[in-house]
């Protein structure tokens, strides 16, 4: 078992009541899986997973790649900066 | 040289940080917050970044536009938290030997920022109150991460889409 904590921004936050969401996953290998946890685990933020990409530390990362429970996650949805 | 900030942003110390004597043209850049959206009425923007990560990505933005162009100098200032109407979001500064390459750096640069750099954009409309807005245009790097978005992807909460078109400053 392994405790994940991933980063939320902007309508992310207010959905989940904090500015990060962590939780014990036993068989979290990709960023693939990681997405699959936290949909089970909070669908409210289903409107946002739908169109974000999830970084490791600071650098988007495919949904194949491997992910350390100690490196900086992070989900990003669709920027709107400027 | 770029940079995240919580106060209002000095554009002419903006520009005055690229005019170099070995160039001729020195370009400034300013996104601010306008009132009107169609017959939507804006009180103010407020920004959120993911700093760290934002801060790299501007560092990218910067080496590669001195990449592409003969670009002498290059300054990004975006402001986070509150911009009232009328008061600068974002700075981008660009200085070259002749004007073209300045003008044409200055543009890419805005046009990248807005669609790579993690830093979001919260609407406070005089009418609907506030939302966060994620525009639906999806690019092809974020379809590669994530094969569940597809060029048609709405997202059911409040885009700006729903509410008018999306907030463009510039």
């Amino acid at each position: 078992m392994q405790t994940y904590r991933v980063l939320l921004f902007a309508g992310m936050r207010e959905a989940a009541g904090g500015d990060w969401i962590s939780f014990d996953a036993p068989d979290v290998a990709t960023a693939g899986d990681l997405l699959r946890h936290i949909r089970l685990l909070h669908p409210e933020l289903e409107p946002w997973l739908k169109i974000s990409r999830i970084a490791v530390n600071q650098s988007f990362v495919p949904l194949e790649r491997g992910v350390d429970p100690t490196c900086e996650i992070a989900l990003i949805p669709p920027v709107s900066g400027g | 040289m770029v940079e995240l900030t919580e106060t209002s942003i000095d554009t002419d110390a903006v520009l005055r940080r690229v005019i170099h004597p070995d160039c001729g043209a020195a370009l400034l850049f300013v996104g601010t917050t306008r009132r009107w959206t169609n017959s939507l009425e804006t009180i103010r923007l407020e920004y959120q970044a993911y700093r760290e990560m934002a801060l790299t990505e501007l560092h990218k933005l910067e080496t590669e536009a001195k990449a592409k162009w003969p670009v002498k100098d290059v300054y990004i200032v975006h402001r986070l938290g509150e911009v009232a109407v009328g008061e600068a979001s974002v700075a981008i500064a660009v200085s070259s030997p002749h004007r073209r390459e300045a003008f044409e750096a200055g543009e890419w640069l805005i046009d990248e920022l807005k669609r790579t750099v993690p830093i979001w954009k919260k609407e406070n409309w005089r009418e609907q109150g506030p939302a966060w807005v994620h525009p639906e245009t999806v690019n092809s790097d974020v379809q590669d991460s994530n094969p569940e978005i597809n060029s048609n992807t709405t997202a059911s909460f409040a885009t700006a889409h729903d509410r008018g078109s999306p907030h463009e400053p510039n």
